[in-house]
């Protein structure tokens, strides 16, 4: 569904309230994979450039934004159409303290008896199976060094490693 | 604990506590719940089960998203510190090219005596002097004398490689050997290697013609930049060349690293007199005596040779401008170290005398008054060896190197058909990977030096050519790097450029402080973050993301504004000068050699016509006016006169100017308090 101009309108004005420090990284981030300078990516791309510009998102969310980042499906998203976007995104995801939170739980939800630590097999596991499955060497690489002798991960250094960039 | 798709019997007891999130292949059990897409089961008794597969689904999910994140910003990270680190190598190569090239305008083409501007009679300026050229006759005999191997002496102490000549396969084993140990060539050997080369060399066309039709592959080779190491990881895994294993190596092999001399000996010697038909060696940017000057070549030739260095060097200088400028392989595929441009004619190419330009980075000079540079063919030389590809169309001067051109799709189309060829291979930049390809699959960069910027900055690549002319790309990393968890590894390689980055910043703190300043009329100390980013940029003119890097380079204030003077924090310029004179070199001083200590150090370099490492006072006091009149930075006489005589240790009106560049170093501040009272000079940062 286009972005209505209503909507639009209440994005721009969102932007301008927005402390100019966030744009500044969502334009940097799109600048990056816009490599050939012409003000716009692919929509392949979009998914990337905002998780580069922080945003912690799904495939699926992210293909709903696509949706308002490309209305006229020529297949490339303009700069003005990312930064409304992002603007959306923000307005409507959680801060990354709070997200650090949830994953904090997210990883108690497999950690029944509360040990602090999980299986590596087990993560490896549900992460390539459920939800949007990974690679098995993406994750292998997310748990590099992190893993005990025991085939343990604390899972609290994971969510440092992840949440700290 | 919840199970995963491993099925082994450990897993039994803590797959009772959790019967109902079963995840597996095999569809045997009664209980199962298959649960492949985030749709929960539906039925009676599943209400429960459902909401806590849910649970599972959406937890695996945030977990998932995380990820994706962090990969994301990892790769970020990864482009901001290449920047740097590219930005700093490319801004330093054009003042170098600035520096050289002040009065080489083309709009003067009757002016014959390189030499800085106003500074009188150009036959007593002992700097152009150094840059002139001699004929050919008159230079082959000088260089013989000057060169000559014969009255060196092998001692019985000697413990490294014996070379007679001419060599054998054998000799180019023993060689890797004792390299690989670590022990020395002896000068006499490496002298008279080199002559050999150059003989050989001299034969050479501009343009090599190689051809698979023997050996039906041939292997490419990138930069090297004295890694010994990468080359030898090449012939283990690719083996030594032969008639059945031809090589091609394409330029920069010396200079940065610190086996520059090993590196050249063993492509020089073993590759071109044993196998002379199978090994090819493209000349460089680095194959370039004013780039050694700068880039370290002669320095490690200076501190592994010490006596017969100045042979050495003269000889290598010499031999390198007999390099050839490109190989054809095939008639299919162009190999050469830069890249092309709109001028590039591969016919102009063949018939120039190469031999002319001792260094790429000036147009030949003869001491007849009536001969005009020829601007055109010094052109092609020029292009074959700077250029980098563009992803815009047309031609453009590369102005982030100083020289050369920037190349786009469209010229290398225009030039592929013209001289039928289907692919150009080129070097001269580094990559992640070592290898890139652009142009829609027209120009392959091939990179060879791996962890050139840092310990696990990044990998080295070469590439195997079949019969048909298609790549088969190869890439390796020599050091333990590689085993480092991808975030650590790039800690220490964004540590490595961040440290860069700040020595730049201290270097320009007085011109950086003005610049801040001028936003800050009312001297409250604070700026806007855009005002900073700003002042850094004109100031640096790097290019660099200055927000993003914001929180390595300062700090900010509670109420959101930059504490500017923070910028200098983190490292200072230390220097030992003028301690033993009792007198304190001004900051001021400090700074403006700090900052141009590269450009000192070739001016230096080129000065000391015998190598010894070297130079009088006049000289000194020379350099530093040549400086000062092409940079346009301001040395009085009398602070450089105070310098010079305090860097006269032993009063015998000779400065070792290496001590001179070592006096000045960056440390760094936060370490200071470990560094200890009474320890003068510290150590560096």
């Amino acid at each position: 569904m286009p972005i209505t101009a209503k909507q639009k309108g209440r994005a721009t004005q969102q932007r301008r309230k927005q402390p100019p420090a966030d744009e500044e990284v969502w334009k940097a981030a799109f600048k990056r994979l816009d490599k050939r300078s012409r003000g716009a990516i692919a929509i392949g791309d979009l998914g990337e450039a905002l998780r580069r510009a922080k945003f912690v998102l799904s495939e699926e969310e992210v293909q709903d934004y696509a949706k308002d980042a490309d209305p006229d499906a020529s297949g490339t998203v303009e700069l003005p159409n990312f930064l409304t976007v992002a603007a959306r995104a923000k307005a409507e995801t959680l801060s990354p303290e709070q997200w650090a939170q949830a994953l904090d739980e997210a990883f108690l939800t497999f950690d029944k008896v509360e040990a602090g630590r999980l299986k590596a097999e087990d993560l490896q596991g549900w992460l390539t199976q459920l939800g949007e499955p990974l690679e098995a060497k993406e994750v292998a690489q997310m748990l590099r060094g992190l893993v005990d002798e025991n085939g343990m991960v604390v899972y609290q250094d994971l969510v440092k490693r992840l949440a700290k960039l | 604990m919840g199970c995963g798709p491993s099925s082994s019997a450990d897993d039994d007891s803590e797959q009772q506590q959790q019967p109902l999130q079963k995840q597996q292949k095999d569809d045997g059990k009664k209980h199962g719940k298959q649960k492949r897409s985030k749709s929960p089961q539906t039925g009676g008794k599943d209400v429960t089960d459902a909401s806590v597969e849910a649970l599972s689904i959406k937890s695996a999910l945030l977990i998932q998203k995380w990820y994706r994140r962090y990969k994301a910003r990892l790769e970020a990270r990864r482009r901001t510190t290449w920047m740097i680190y590219q930005s700093i190598e490319y801004s330093s190569e054009a003042s170098q090219l600035h520096l050289l090239q002040t009065e080489s305008s083309p709009q003067q083409p009757q002016q014959q005596h390189l030499s800085p501007a106003g500074s009188g009679d150009p036959a007593n300026n002992r700097f152009a002097e150094r840059l002139r050229q001699k004929s050919l006759e008159e230079e082959d005999q000088e260089l013989l004398e000057l060169t000559s191997y014969e009255g060196i002496q092998v001692e019985k102490s000697y413990r490294g490689p014996h070379l007679s000549f001419p060599l054998s396969a054998s000799h180019v084993q023993v060689l890797i050997d004792s390299f690989r140990q670590g022990t020395q060539l002896h000068s006499r050997y490496l002298l008279q290697l080199l002559h050999e080369a150059r003989l050989l060399l001299k034969t050479k066309p501009n343009v090599y013609q190689a051809s698979t039709s023997i050996s039906r592959q041939v292997t490419v080779v990138g930069d090297l930049h004295g890694k010994l190491d990468d080359l030898l990881v090449i012939f283990y895994k690719n083996g030594l060349p032969d008639v059945t294993n031809p090589y091609v190596f394409n330029g920069d092999f010396v200079d940065r690293g610190a086996n520059s001399v090993e590196t050249a000996a063993l492509l020089f010697a073993c590759c071109l007199l044993v196998w002379p038909s199978a090994v090819f060696i493209n000349r460089g940017n680095h194959e370039d005596h004013l780039m050694n000057c700068r880039y370290g070549f002669i320095k490690e030739v200076q501190a592994k040779y010490k006596t017969p260095a100045n042979k050495i060097v003269r000889l290598f200088g010499d031999t390198f401008s007999w390099l050839p400028l490109a190989t054809n392989i095939d008639d299919k595929i162009l190999v050469t170290h830069g890249g092309i441009s709109d001028k590039v004619d591969m016919e102009r190419v063949q018939k120039l005398d190469r031999h002319q330009y001792l260094s790429a980075l000036k147009p030949p000079v003869s001491d007849n008054e009536n001969a005009k540079v020829d601007y055109k063919e010094w052109r092609q030389v020029l292009d074959l060896l700077w250029s980098d590809p563009k992803p815009q169309a047309g031609c453009a001067p590369n102005t982030f190197r100083g020289g050369g051109c920037y190349f786009g799709p469209n010229i290398t189309e225009a030039f592929l058909r013209k001289h039928k060829f289907s692919l150009l291979v080129r070097s001269h930049e580094c990559k992640p990977d070592g290898w890139e390809f652009c142009h829609g699959g027209a120009v392959l960069t091939l990179f060879s030096a791996s962890n050139y910027y840092e310990d696990g900055s990044n990998k080295g690549a070469y590439a195997k050519f079949d019969a048909e002319g298609k790549p088969h790309i190869v890439q390796y990393m020599a050091s333990k790097a590689r085993k480092l968890p991808v975030g650590r590894r790039l800690s220490t390689v964004e540590e490595g450029a961040l440290k860069d980055l700040r020595a730049k910043v201290i270097a320009s703190k007085t011109e950086l402080t003005a610049a801040f300043q001028r936003f800050d009329p009312d001297k409250t100390g604070s700026i806007r973050l855009a005002d900073w980013c700003e002042a850094m940029e004109q100031t640096l003119r790097l290019g660099l993301p200055w927000r993003t890097l914001r929180p390595h380079l300062a700090q900010l204030a509670k109420d959101g504004r930059l504490l500017y003077m923070t910028s200098f924090d983190c490292v200072s310029i230390q220097t030992k000068l003028g301690a033993s004179a009792g007198k304190e070199v001004a900051g001021s001083l400090t700074e403006a050699v700090y900052k141009n200590k590269e450009e000192l150090e070739t001016i230096f370099r080129i000065m000391d016509k015998d190598n010894s490492g070297q130079i009088s006072l006049d000289e000194f006091q020379e350099s530093c006016r040549v400086l000062t009149q092409a940079t346009g930075r301001q040395m009085t006489e009398a602070e450089v006169g105070d310098m010079a005589r305090s860097m006269d240790l032993n009063s015998d009106g000779y400065i070792d100017f290496n001590e001179f560049l070592e006096a000045f170093r960056i440390i760094d501040t936060r370490k200071r308090q470990e560094d200890a009272a009474g320890a003068q000079g510290g150590s560096s940062g």
